[in-house]
């Protein structure tokens, strides 16, 4: 076998190796390769499990939210951030679970609210909808 | 021209080592930047999230290990031309995208596109520089 070749093949070798050891001892990487929801992120089901009062906010651009939403929901974007928060200071009281989604897994635009939230205004139970409107359209049969 | 040609490898190799240390240590992170391109399932780009770190930190100490250098820099092209259609098309689609190039999350939208863009294709051109001064190192020492 050629040199170059020999080389390119231990190269990727060595680096699926790490990766593969990676992921057999470090938890965090093994519920990332299942999908499952991280610390910050909640369920659909487990919002619904949940007791206490809920807020739900809507991280998506303003068009996606005027053509459908979760009951309830406020919008709450980085766009109109300030003329969307005053509503959802007014609804929050202490106690209140937050869960803010956007479209699916691929979009940031929740966790960004929801980082933002709990480091500018204090709220201490905030979450990301894991899977956002397309988990909630899925399990609404919509 | 060799000491640009070694300036220039040791600066590639660093490039892509920087790029790895970060995602590696934090996976999640860049596995939401790679969803942000929606190219991928998210159960495949898990495993590119946690594969491609190493490999980009594999090639990048591959490169400073001369018996190594030629498949460390097939690789690099490679890695790039794959970053650069990734880009292309999150550009052309016009998404908001996290990019992840570097470990910490920017979002790259609109214009922001073409300084990463710029970035890539320096990279790209760096690499192919570099390729044909390997392939022309070669082919002398063959002779």
């Amino acid at each position: 076998m050629r040199e170059p070749l020999r080389s390119l093949l231990g190269i990727l070798a060595i680096a699926t190796l790490l990766a593969a050891a990676t992921a057999a001892f470090r938890p965090g990487v093994r519920a990332l390769l299942r999908d499952a929801p991280r610390a910050d992120e909640t369920t659909l089901a487990a919002a619904r499990d949940h007791r206490g009062p809920l807020l739900w906010l809507d991280a998506r651009p303003a068009a996606d939210f005027s053509r459908a939403h979760i009951p309830e929901a406020l919008p709450l974007t980085a766009e109109e951030w300030d003329a969307q928060i005053v509503a959802v200071i007014q609804r929050w009281q202490p106690g209140t679970r937050v869960i803010v989604y956007c479209d699916d897994r691929a979009c940031g635009a929740s966790r960004h609210v929801a980082e933002k939230l709990r480091r500018e205004y204090q709220f201490d139970d905030v979450r990301v909808l894991h899977g956002g409107w397309h988990a909630w359209r899925e399990a609404s049969g919509q | 021209m060799k000491r640009v040609e070694i300036i220039l490898r040791l600066a590639l190799a660093a490039v892509f080592v920087a790029a790895a240390v970060p995602k590696i240590a934090d996976p999640a992170a860049f596995h939401d930047a790679i969803l942000s391109y929606r190219l991928l399932p998210a159960s495949l780009s898990a495993a590119v999230a946690l594969w491609l770190p190493w490999l980009e930190l594999c090639t990048g100490l591959a490169l400073l290990w001369p018996r190594h250098r030629a498949a460390a820099l097939g690789l690099m092209l490679a890695l790039t031309v794959v970053f650069l259609a990734a880009l292309g098309q999150a550009a052309w689609r016009e998404l908001d995208i996290v990019c992840g190039c570097f470990g910490r999350p920017a979002s790259v939208r609109g214009a922001a596109y073409l300084e990463y863009l710029g970035r890539d294709l320096a990279l790209l051109l760096v690499t192919v520089w570099l390729l044909l001064r390997e392939r022309n190192t070669h082919t002398a020492a063959g002779r």
